[in-house]
């Protein structure tokens, strides 16, 4: 696999969109997180002098980037930037296939699961990454507020790498099925931006749970918004929210392949 | 012969469309294969079939006795499949050293293959810039590297000028010189017959007929190679006789006349020496009798038809 991962890297690392849309999300990792600290700190200045009447000097009065708070604030603000790399996982396999290497990479002897396991290694590589990425980020976040970093930012680290995945697997399957790049990136935006919250306020009410296990929400429960644990009252238990996640990743998987080792190329 | 690929009763439906229907043929070794046919016929889908990229309804294939689908088979063999396949923000040379990877070949092959196709003075340039005919050349350099024994070219010689439609169809002769085997896919009729040694005609799916070119070459119209013919074209001075004497004779298929000329079809049975013996007989001097070769054209639109819509 490392052998096919090398050749996975020669065909992508001088095309430009990878290169450019790789250095938007890894500054994108830092400016978001960075921005939403200095707004946040300022309306609490704010708030102070309006309370008080005393300017008093930008404050964490939520403790949001507290030692206990701050990894999840931060994977929470960065996991909104996850369609930039499914942007990128959409475009990767649908250039293969519009300039038919993905039959030529078969002709000149991959096994067609070599192929989609390939891609399938890759988007674990960038999972790895991007959990990298997050823990740098608050490492420098740390640094900025006056925090500390725990196990804690390791565990939460571990589940933004998990919840990447899913949402590139998401990418990758929607890539196989539809062939289309701009349909299966709107409707990879469509789905999770605004179907998966419909399917919320339906599922809600057959049982307050529910919208948890959802392909995608059920990933973003892994890393909560800190300090409004509570809007999360009915969260499952961790262990049954990573096995569902699992789950979800695993039926990614087999239909990417699947859908790859039965079709015409 | 032992065959190198081994075709068994492959058929592929695309919904109502029967790309190909129970198509079975042998490839033998060492030979130039021709698959022939007119556009839409089955030919592209055939190949690609046997190199794994379309699923076939029904039927299988054998590489050199091997599973058609073993991945290591076809790390084994040079395939070219209807368009150049690369990366297009890529060079010539990262194209060829990714094929070369997958194939698990060196990179030391890439200048010589390179070279054999005259692109080594645009190697580093980037895909999307090369002309069409470069891309075909390029294509035709990855196919080569590793010198690899089976070789699959369908439409070889598209978008190239024809100095190198000339040089790409010596290449072939060449590296089947070399006892390789060469698969090639066609619809140019002059192309099949300048390169190939073995030829297959499908129309609409169905195979048509398959052997050796000279085998199809001299097979009746009426196919099952039941009687051979061969075509004779003969001039006299009166050509009015010519013709109503030759449409007397026993043996003589067709008469064709042209304005000072007249092509005779005969069945091989009938020599050039008996016709002239003949002729001389019935009073008419010969001024020409010229043995003609029956074209792989003719022979195609007998089995086709000549409808446009074959």
């Amino acid at each position: 696999m490392i052998r096919n991962l090398q050749i996975e890297w020669m065909k992508i690392k001088n095309y430009r969109v990878f290169q450019v849309f790789s250095v938007l999300y890894m500054l994108g990792i830092l400016i978001i997180i960075y921005i939403f600290y200095k707004i946040y700190v300022n309306f609490i200045g704010e708030l102070q002098r309006t309370m008080t009447g005393v300017r008093s000097e930008a404050s964490d009065m939520l403790g949001l980037f507290s030692t206990s708070n701050l990894p999840y604030t931060v994977c929470f603000w960065t996991s909104l930037l996850l369609y930039l790399p499914g942007m990128i996982i959409i475009n990767l396999f649908i250039n293969e296939v519009n300039f038919k290497t993905h039959r030529q990479n078969i002709i000149d002897g991959w096994k067609r699961e070599t192929f989609i396991f390939t891609k399938i290694a890759l988007i674990a590589c960038m999972s790895i990454a991007i959990a990298i990425m997050n823990f740098l980020a608050m490492v420098i976040m740390a640094q900025i507020a006056g925090a500390s970093i725990t196990i804690d930012a390791v565990m939460v680290s571990f589940f933004s790498s998990l919840q990447a995945f899913v949402y590139l697997m998401f990418a990758l399957f929607l890539a196989t099925l539809l062939r289309r790049s701009g349909i299966a990136i709107i409707i990879y935006f469509i789905y999770g931006i605004i179907f998966e919250w419909l399917l919320w306020w339906i599922v809600v009410k057959l049982h307050p749970s529910l919208p948890y296990f959802l392909p995608l929400q059920s990933s973003d429960s892994l890393i909560p918004f800190s300090r409004f644990k509570e809007l999360y009252e009915h969260l499952p238990a961790t262990g049954i929210i990573l096995g569902v996640v699992c789950a979800y990743a695993l039926l990614f998987v087999m239909l990417a392949i699947r859908k790859y080792k039965y079709d015409d190329l | 012969m032992s065959s190198v690929l081994s075709i068994q009763h492959l058929s592929k439906s695309y919904g109502p469309i029967r790309a190909l229907q129970d198509v079975s043929f042998e490839v033998p070794k060492g030979s130039v294969f021709g698959i022939l046919g007119p556009n839409g016929s089955g030919k592209t889908t055939l190949l690609g079939i046997v190199m794994d990229i379309l699923k076939p309804t029904a039927g299988n294939f054998l590489w050199q006795g091997q599973p058609g689908s073993s991945n290591e088979m076809r790390k084994q063999i040079g395939t070219l499949l209807e368009t150049p396949n690369f990366y297009h923000y890529l060079s010539g040379q990262k194209n060829l050293e990714i094929a070369a990877a997958i194939k698990e070949k060196g990179k030391d092959d890439i200048p010589r293959v390179l070279e054999k196709v005259n692109l080594t003075q645009r190697r580093n340039s980037k895909f999307s810039t090369y002309s069409l005919g470069m891309k075909q050349r390029l294509a035709i350099a990855s196919t080569l590297l590793g010198d690899p024994d089976i070789l699959v070219f369908d439409e070889p010689t598209n978008g190239l000028d024809p100095a190198g439609i000339a040089e790409i169809r010596e290449m072939i002769k060449e590296l089947n010189r070399q006892g390789k085997t060469i698969i090639m896919a066609s619809h140019i009729l002059d192309e099949v017959e300048r390169v190939c040694t073995h030829v297959a005609i499908i129309q609409k799916g169905v195979l048509k007929t398959v052997g050796t070119v000279q085998d199809v070459l001299n097979a009746s119209p009426t196919g099952q190679n039941a009687t051979t013919t061969s075509e004779i074209e003969l001039s006299a001075e009166n050509i009015t006789a010519l013709e109503e004497a030759l449409r007397q004779l026993p043996g003589v298929l067709h008469v064709y006349t042209n304005e000072k000329t007249i092509t005779a079809e005969v069945e091989d049975s009938v020599g050039a020496s008996a016709i002239n013996k003949y002729c001389f007989e019935k009073g008419i001097v010969l001024s020409q009798l010229t043995p003609k070769r029956k074209s792989l054209e003719k022979r195609f639109l007998e089995i086709t038809g000549k409808q446009s819509d074959r």
